[in-house]
């Protein structure tokens, strides 16, 4: 049985095993002690033991790094930069909004003009398409491409032939 | 062993402390819009405007103190390239508020209608702080240096900038403070029906010698702290001209005895009037500003808080005001009507300060000293 | 179910149909998440650090249970920080070090990999996995008339016409039995073959583009010899676009590289119409 020598400054954490290096030669060559127990009898249940450990692993303690403390010139600089991704921000959903806005003036204005210009396109144009949903081809883009970037063969569907009967 | 541990490190402290001053530290290529001219939109100590702008170098920030701690700090991974791109943006921003405030000043050179010059003007004011108020330097200088003493080549309150963040920074705790202040110990009602805080006014004594510091509303001050006139500092945040705009100061205490009617009356006990403010740096008007500038007119001398013994705190309200015009009124009776005197002269309230005074055993001086006749008790007196 | 024309009387229309057009813009939506700007890189790459730095010391003790052969694995992989030793000068100040984590920066954690043997095949489930690249052989080329350039980016249908030059593809209508959007999309199928599977978005016009004389002309012009196009939005999901006529040249483009290939006017007009992603 190996006996670590409690006041020396080996970090032994959660590594099974010293190897011969860490021990410093201050302390001196490792004593074996004969039939002095170790292993340290728990009286807790292993069961319990295992919520203690589960909750110990939810809890903070000995966990939560060092609070950031940021000298006078980085906090200007921290701020500088959140500023500035406000400010990204801000413009990106400006000009999304305008451009919405834009979009809605020019389908009314085409309507308008198509409702003075010919009636029946424009009766067409206004029917209103009934449980019109999107498409299941339509492809939420990922971060890398499919092997298959696009499908080509393609065929469309003969609408004269009846639908299989079962 | 520590021992020779420590003499080898201090010697290897030397040997770097000398070749810091060798070494060169990196140029500074970065630089604000180009139509932004004020010094005081740039950091003067060049350590700290390189640690702004370039980043904390190998030898730690300039604010920390200590050789341990520069040489212990470390930067947040990842600022410094975040940082760059982030200067860009908010600098193409600025030169885009500049080129505005180009139109608009051609603009307002050609309108001649006073109402829509007014409001060209505050766009105008406004789009001057939109310009430099996400300025690293301009927001490291307001922080980091005294706001009320203020070093105008640091902090230049003639700046729109400047004078908006110290606004903002007076909403957020003084004003409040002030407001809560007048409330709870009555002086708004009691003396004028409300008060819009617009201006922050400070009050000082200065002769004292241990309270010679701006002071708390509110606070009890010892009778021979006031036994000399205070000093005030008018900082205005509006728009207004501080080469034309008149002031108004005016002392009152509501919690005079007025035997005859069981009663409380109101006593002027200073007044001050046609103070003009050179700028909004200038603004401070102690005993040296109303000796050198003959304009004022003193409406009536200091009185100094000398309370009676057993009667309740008195309270000493500072109202100023804007004038629409010139005042030269010297008043003899020292009976007074705040409300009446405000409307007769159209006075606007802009800020407003309360301190208190009680007896103590400094009245009985104060009285000798102002030729007073003595208070009914003047000296402690034994059961 | 088709609602029921309005009831109005059928006025002469004094706009001959021959001046009506209806035009087709045709996107290919990204297929591939957008490109981060150089701000955007350097901002999350900042936010990321900060949460590294911020974040709790991950519970080695749980994850890998002491004694186990994981644990043995795990703990060889990871280089540790300094501890603290006494009589130790350390510049940076005294390391304060919890489960093996300097409490002042962020933990850096490796993953014990597993080599791999020579000859594992490409079907094996611990395989690493290499992601395709988001830049195609279309891009490198620069073919215009590729589907699969500029995966993170939308593409238009842009058509050359041989007076007008670069625009969107616009046909001409016949008569007023169909609408619109059918006039377009069946348009397209003559033009580019059948093998083309759109989705049109709906029979409501987008804009209107109103010419004089070939010249682009504002949108509040009603002057009465005017051509106007309608659009009319679409999708393209799969197939592609080829034109019988060889001398057609067609283009799928971006919306800054629609800017250099159509007239600024043109561009001006229907910008609004068009994705920046």
């Amino acid at each position: 049985m190996l006996r670590s020598s409690a006041k020396s400054s080996i970090q032994t954490l959660s590594r099974g095993f010293l190897s011969a290096e860490q021990i410093p030669s201050k302390s001196g060559p490792i004593q074996f002690v004969r039939g002095k127990r170790t292993k340290k009898v728990s009286s807790i249940s292993p069961q319990t033991q295992k919520i203690i450990t589960q909750l110990s692993v939810l809890s903070a303690r000995k966990k939560v790094p060092r609070v950031l403390k940021l000298s006078n010139e980085d906090l200007v600089r921290h701020d500088a930069v959140q500023r500035a991704w406000g400010v990204y921000q801000k413009d990106k959903r400006i000009k999304n909004k305008s451009d919405l806005a834009k979009q809605y003036e020019a389908m009314n204005n085409a309507m308008t003009d198509l409702k003075s210009t010919n009636r029946e396109l424009y009766d067409l144009a206004n029917v209103r398409e009934v449980n019109k949903k999107f498409p299941l081809e339509f492809r939420i883009p990922t971060h890398f491409p499919p092997n298959k970037v696009w499908y080509y063969d393609y065929v469309p569907k003969d609408e004269t032939k009846t639908t299989k009967e079962n | 062993m520590l021992r020779s541990q420590l003499l080898k490190f201090s010697k290897r402290f030397m040997a770097t402390a000398t070749q810091d001053s060798k070494k060169e530290l990196e140029e500074i290529t970065k630089s604000w819009a180009s139509n932004s001219k004020s010094d005081s939109f740039k950091i003067k100590y060049q350590q700290s405007r390189r640690a702004v702008l370039n980043g904390v170098g190998p030898y730690g920030p300039p604010s920390l103190r200590s050789r341990r701690a520069k040489l212990q700090y470390m930067s947040p991974l990842g600022l410094d390239e975040a940082f760059d791109s982030a200067y860009e943006i908010l600098k193409t921003k600025s030169n885009e508020t500049y080129k505005e405030i180009e139109e608009l000043d051609t603009k307002i050179s050609q309108t001649k209608n006073v109402n829509e010059l007014e409001e060209l003007n505050n766009l105008k004011n406004s789009k001057l702080v939109q310009a430099e108020i996400d300025n690293p330097e301009v927001r490291f200088n307001f922080t980091y240096h005294d706001k009320i003493n203020n070093d105008s080549s640091i902090i230049d309150y003639n700046e729109p900038v400047y004078r908006e963040l110290k606004k903002k920074h007076w909403e957020d705790y003084s004003q409040m403070l002030l407001m809560q202040r007048l409330e709870q110990l009555g002086a708004i009602p009691d003396t004028l029906p409300t008060l819009n805080p617009r201006a922050e006014i400070l009050v000082k004594f200065l002769n004292h010698t241990t309270i010679n510091r701006w002071i708390e509303p509110g606070k009890l001050l010892p009778t021979n702290a006031t036994s000399y006139p205070p000093s005030f500092k008018i900082q205005e945040y509006e728009n207004v001209d501080p080469k034309k705009q008149l002031y108004t100061v005016l002392v009152v205490n509501p919690d005079v005895p007025d035997l005859e009617n069981d009663s409380f009356k109101t006593y002027l006990h200073w007044g001050l009037s046609n103070i003009k403010l050179s700028n909004f740096n200038e603004n401070f008007i102690g005993p040296k500003q109303i000796l050198e500038n003959k304009e004022i007119n003193e409406i009536i001398d200091y009185l100094p808080p000398v309370p009676e013994k057993n009667i309740p705190t008195q309270r000493f309200i500072t109202w100023v005001f804007r004038q629409p015009e010139s005042i030269s009124i010297n008043l003899k009776n020292r009976d007074f009507d705040i409300r009446s005197f405000v409307e007769d002269h159209g006075l606007d309230a802009i800020g407003g300060h309360i301190w208190r005074s009680e007896w103590d055993s400094s009245v009985a001086k104060v009285r000798e000293l102002y030729g007073l006749p003595k208070g009914t008790v003047y000296h402690r007196v034994r059961k | 179910m088709v609602q029921s024309r309005s009831i109005t009387p059928k006025v002469k229309e004094t706009i001959p149909l021959e001046s009506l057009r209806s035009t087709l813009l045709l996107a290919r939506n990204p297929i591939v998440t957008p490109d981060l700007t150089p701000f955007e890189k350097v901002y999350y790459n900042y936010q990321e650090e900060l949460e590294r730095r911020l974040m709790w010391t991950f519970p080695q003790y749980y994850y890998f249970r002491k004694g186990t052969l994981s644990e043995r694995r795990f703990v060889a992989a990871q280089k540790g920080p300094v501890t603290k030793q006494p009589g130790v000068f350390y510049e940076k100040g005294k390391p304060d070090v919890v489960h093996n984590r300097e409490r002042r920066l962020k933990q850096e954690i490796v993953i014990p990999r597993q080599e791999t043997e020579e000859g594992s095949s490409l079907d094996e489930i611990n395989r690493p996995v290499i992601p395709n690249s988001r830049i195609t052989k279309a891009d490198e080329i620069n073919d215009i008339t590729s589907l699969e350039r500029k995966l993170p980016r939308t593409l238009y249908l842009l058509i050359k016409d041989s007076k007008l030059g670069w625009r969107l593809p616009s046909f001409s209508i016949e008569n007023t039995s169909k609408g619109l959007n059918e006039v377009a999309e069946e348009g397209l199928r003559k033009l580019g073959g059948e093998a083309i599977n759109t989705w049109n978005v709906s029979n409501t016009v987008t804009a209107v583009l109103k010419f004089q004389n070939d010249k682009l002309v504002k949108s509040d012009d009603s002057s009465s010899d005017l051509t106007r196009e309608y659009i009319i939005k679409s999708h393209i999901l799969s197939g592609s676009f080829k034109p019988e006529d060889s001398n057609l040249e067609f283009a799928w483009l971006s919306k800054e590289e629609l800017k250099d290939y159509v007239s600024e006017d043109y561009f001006n007009a229907t910008e609004f119409l068009l994705s920046d992603i």
